[in-house]
């Protein structure tokens, strides 16, 4: 059974920057979810990163998520746990959204299709509170071999784009080699 | 030990679990807040900043006027995305809008209501402060808190003058504690270990002292390390009467000079405190003779871990020296003392605790205990420790085994 995917803001970014979108896209694009917080963070980068403009764009991608009442206040505290105290109000609000979007995603979304959920993020904080909460958490390379598995590119090219995205500067493994990006998968799509 | 004693001792120990029990509860006694909760806590921040509600809007990217006035009157839900903006548009931290008690409401105000000669200092320490008062918080929320042991409210210091009810209250903690006339070593361990006050020791700059603050289940001495090691500990000596004797306004208490202070009665207290808990008047007079020379004030000095200033007041207030030698103390350099006295070393270990880091131990270790559960990020543990996320991380490698 396939799961719905949270996409942390690094995540799009990292695809976006070198022009991968569709890729993602056409693999696992109708099981992406995202939140209003990740929306509203991949506005504010444009003028950082142009090709975002393209996760906003994308046709694949479904309305993001509001979360609202205790939902909301959880992930704004979720969000204390990720934060220091002098960071941008906004800051790391959308891994703590999508964390409690994923963690209560069958009662928030009531999907047939998608009933459970994991948490897709580069960020090492944000992955181990994932973990701690239950989630399965994939990471940027995870994404790459899912893209792979899915035949919407071949291994080397796996490999060309998680190079071209360590040179943008994006936070991955460095060591990721084949075995990580071309291997199979344990996640079931 | 005596059967007496022991019962003393079994009798203090079962005071202080019930203590702690009580302020553990208080730490996680705070309700989810409801929709009306919140929506009233909106309003009274936009009427205490005199904004109507198309001007709160106008600083919203997120919220119209209508969408605003319904949010106040609890006839529509917030998201997570319009709570955080709500909160930078009323000028507080998210988290503030959904507790019952705002840290930054008491902390913070402090910082922007006091006339302080450096304000940027003591706002710098109010942040740290404030910081660390939401790290407990949230610890507590995630079941990793750090409760402490609540103020002796009253206790023996009631009645007298300020400086009576100081000397008495040292005493009994000396009493308490079985201290006799020696020196205390590890004065932030015996102020954390028996009296539940977390203590942070950081560089600040001049102009501010050290602070005590309270909040529910939590107490924290945050004390400037820009003196020499001496200095620092009568600082914490002076907050530690503040938490005993709970004389804070709405939880906390700023010193920006602990003998800058005039008759203040709670800081003359404080001093008298300080100077009584590491100087035991009677330990003090097996030091010094008569007549008098400077090198008893240097013997007084480095015996019980005390600045010259400190020394100088309380030989005085002691009866052990007159005015002229007070104030012929205070001008004296310290280093000429200690020169004079062939104290040099002890006059460089002191010295070399200027600009030293200490953390809170039981806050920190809640902290790390919390980072390697994976219920705390890296951003707050290094936030309190003072380092980046990557010295934080590389730390963490090696001492703990959490690799980045």
């Amino acid at each position: 059974m396939a799961a719905a995917i949270y996409l942390d803001t690094g995540v799009f970014w990292s695809f976006a920057v070198v022009d991968a979108l569709g890729h993602l896209g056409s693999a696992v694009g109708r099981q992406v979810r995202w939140t209003e917080a990740v929306e509203a963070e991949v506005k504010r980068n444009t003028g950082r990163c142009f090709e975002l403009w393209n996760v906003l764009s994308a046709p694949w991608l479904r309305r993001p998520i509001r979360l609202e009442g205790q939902l909301a206040v959880e992930a704004v505290r979720l969000r204390d746990s990720l934060a220091r105290s002098s960071d941008p109000p906004l800051m790391h609000l959308g891994e703590a959204e999508s964390i409690v979007a994923a963690t209560n995603h069958a009662t928030l979304t009531n999907e047939a299709e998608h009933p459970v959920a994991v948490f897709a993020s580069d960020d090492f904080s944000a992955r181990r509170l994932g973990r701690q909460r239950g989630l399965e958490v994939l990471a940027t390379e995870d994404l790459l071999r899912v893209c792979v598995e899915a035949g919407t590119i071949g291994c080397d090219e796996a490999l060309r784009l998680h190079r071209r995205m360590l040179q943008a500067g994006r936070s991955l493994d460095v060591h990721a080699g084949v075995d990580r990006l071309c291997g199979r998968s344990h996640f079931s799509r | 030990m005596t059967g007496v004693q022991v019962a003393r001792t079994f009798r203090r120990s079962l005071a202080m679990l019930a203590l702690y029990a009580i302020f553990a509860w208080l730490g996680k006694r705070r309700v989810t807040i409801t929709r009306e909760g919140l929506a009233g806590r909106i309003r009274r921040l936009r009427e205490q900043m005199a904004l109507t509600q198309h001007q709160l809007a106008e600083r919203m990217p997120s919220l119209d006027q209508p969408k605003i006035s319904k949010i106040e009157t609890g006839e529509r839900g917030v998201s997570s995305l319009e709570l955080v903006d709500l909160a930078t548009a009323l000028g507080v931290h998210p988290g503030d809008l959904l507790d019952d008690r705002p840290i930054g409401e008491f902390v913070g105000m402090a910082a922007r209501s006091g006339s302080y000669r450096e304000r940027t200092t003591v706002e710098t320490a109010v942040a740290r402060t404030e910081a660390a008062v939401r790290l407990h918080r949230t610890l507590e929320r995630l079941g990793h808190g750090a409760a402490s042991v609540p103020a002796v409210a009253g206790g023996p210091a009631t009645g007298g003058s300020p400086v009576t009810q100081g000397k008495r209250l040292a005493a009994w903690v000396r009493s308490e504690l079985r201290l006799g006339d020696d020196p205390i070593g590890d004065l932030i361990g015996m102020a954390e270990d028996q009296f539940g006050l977390n203590v942070l020791v950081d560089y600040f700059g001049d102009g501010f002292d050290g602070l005590c603050v309270h909040d529910d289940g939590f107490a924290l001495a945050v004390v400037n390390s820009n003196g020499p090691e001496s200095r620092q500990r009568f600082t914490i000596a002076h907050e530690l009467c503040h938490h005993l004797q709970n004389d804070l306004e709405d939880g906390l208490h700023v010193d920006e000079s602990l003998f800058g202070a005039g008759g203040n009665p709670s800081e003359v207290r404080a001093n008298a405190f300080a100077a009584c808990l590491l100087m035991p008047p009677a330990g003090v007079r097996g030091l010094v003779g008569q007549p008098f020379r400077p090198e008893m004030a240097a013997a007084v000095q480095y015996f019980f871990g005390a600045s010259l200033l400190a020394v100088a007041f309380h030989l005085r207030n002691l009866r052990l020296i007159d005015d002229r030698w007070r104030e012929q103390l205070r001008a004296t350099a310290v280093i000429q003392l200690a020169q004079m006295a062939g104290r040099e070393a002890d006059y460089r270990a002191d010295d070399a605790a200027r600009r030293r880091l200490v953390l809170p131990r039981r806050l920190h270790h809640a902290a790390l205990d919390a980072f390697v559960t994976g219920d705390l990020g890296v951003g707050p543990v290094a936030e309190l420790r003072g380092e980046t996320d990557e010295e934080f991380l590389a730390w963490a490698e090696e001492n703990l085994g959490v690799r980045g």
